[in-house]
């Protein structure tokens, strides 16, 4: 059974330029005011969380691109990704993204903290091989 | 107490009218730059004649959907489904469609369920996306506001 894996640090100034990054793209920015509770501690510890979380959507981009690593067409042309996000991932935290062979077809997603606690798991579908 | 839109006020079934952008090269700069991601194929020579866009760049897009029907929120995404029907071809434009198809309260959260597809405008499909997220509290200028959870 293969394995593949990526790891990577969230600092907060990455998740500050993550939330800017639609903005930039679309020409379009966010009106003034309060940040969000990705990006400014204030209002995520007004939310009650114990400080600014990532956007699962960030480290989802590392379940792509090991994805595309190992299966390239067979991920970009057909292929399906579910994942349920089971825990925040906060500002300076570590995630570890791994991809497991699950049959030819499939592949388990784990995501994990640097303590081994899970953020997220899920199954990806590759289309098959024509 | 600021009047706000809230979760109740979001109608199951509403569509939202289409919005067009372009993906440029320097979009996909910045998302390989932010995120840390590269692949040859997002800067030129893939299968498809020319680079690609990192499949996971759109899926903010439920964002600008969003913003239409409910104040900046806090809230935690809960589930995602992708469906890659094709890849989109760098400095091409794309069309995004959306609706809400469902919201439900579980446990003590509220959730939202919306779902866009990415297509060439022409109606050939890229990719489809469906998010579940939670509402949790609105962001206003007076504060945050926690959502009120039925007992």
């Amino acid at each position: 059974m293969s394995e593949a894996v990526i790891r990577k640090t969230i600092s907060q100034e990455d998740m500050n330029r993550f939330a800017g990054l639609r903005g930039a793209r679309l020409g379009t920015a966010r009106p003034a005011g309060k940040g969000s509770h990705h990006t400014d501690p204030a209002v995520a510890k007004e939310a009650g969380l114990s400080g600014t979380v990532a956007q699962a959507l960030h480290y989802c981009a590392y379940v792509s691109q090991l994805l595309l690593d190992e299966h390239g067409r067979r991920w970009v042309e057909g292929g399906e990704l579910e994942i349920k996000f089971v825990r925040p991932l906060y500002a300076g935290d570590s995630v570890e993204v791994t991809l497991t062979e699950s049959g030819a077809d499939h592949a388990r997603v784990e995501c994990r903290n640097q303590d081994g606690q899970m953020l997220a798991f899920g199954n990806a579908t590759l289309a098959r091989d024509e | 107490m600021e009047a706000t839109r809230t979760w109740a006020d979001i109608e199951v079934g509403q569509e939202f009218p289409p919005i067009t952008y372009r993906v440029s090269p320097e979009a996909v700069r910045d998302f390989e730059s932010v995120t840390g991601v590269e692949h040859p194929w997002h800067s030129g020579g893939s299968p498809y004649g020319g680079a690609i866009v990192p499949a996971t760049l759109p899926c903010t897009d439920y964002g600008l959907f969003l913003s239409q029907i409910l104040p900046p929120i806090v809230g935690m995404h809960a589930n995602h489904r992708l469906r890659l029907i094709r890849p989109i071809p760098v400095d091409s434009d794309v069309r995004v469609s959306c609706r809400v198809t469902d919201k439900y309260q579980k446990r003590n959260h509220k959730y939202l369920t919306m779902e866009y597809t990415i297509d060439d405008g022409n109606g050939n499909a890229y990719m489809v996306n469906t998010i579940t997220m939670t509402v949790d509290a609105y962001i206003l200028a007076s504060g945050v506001q926690r959502e009120q959870i039925d007992e």
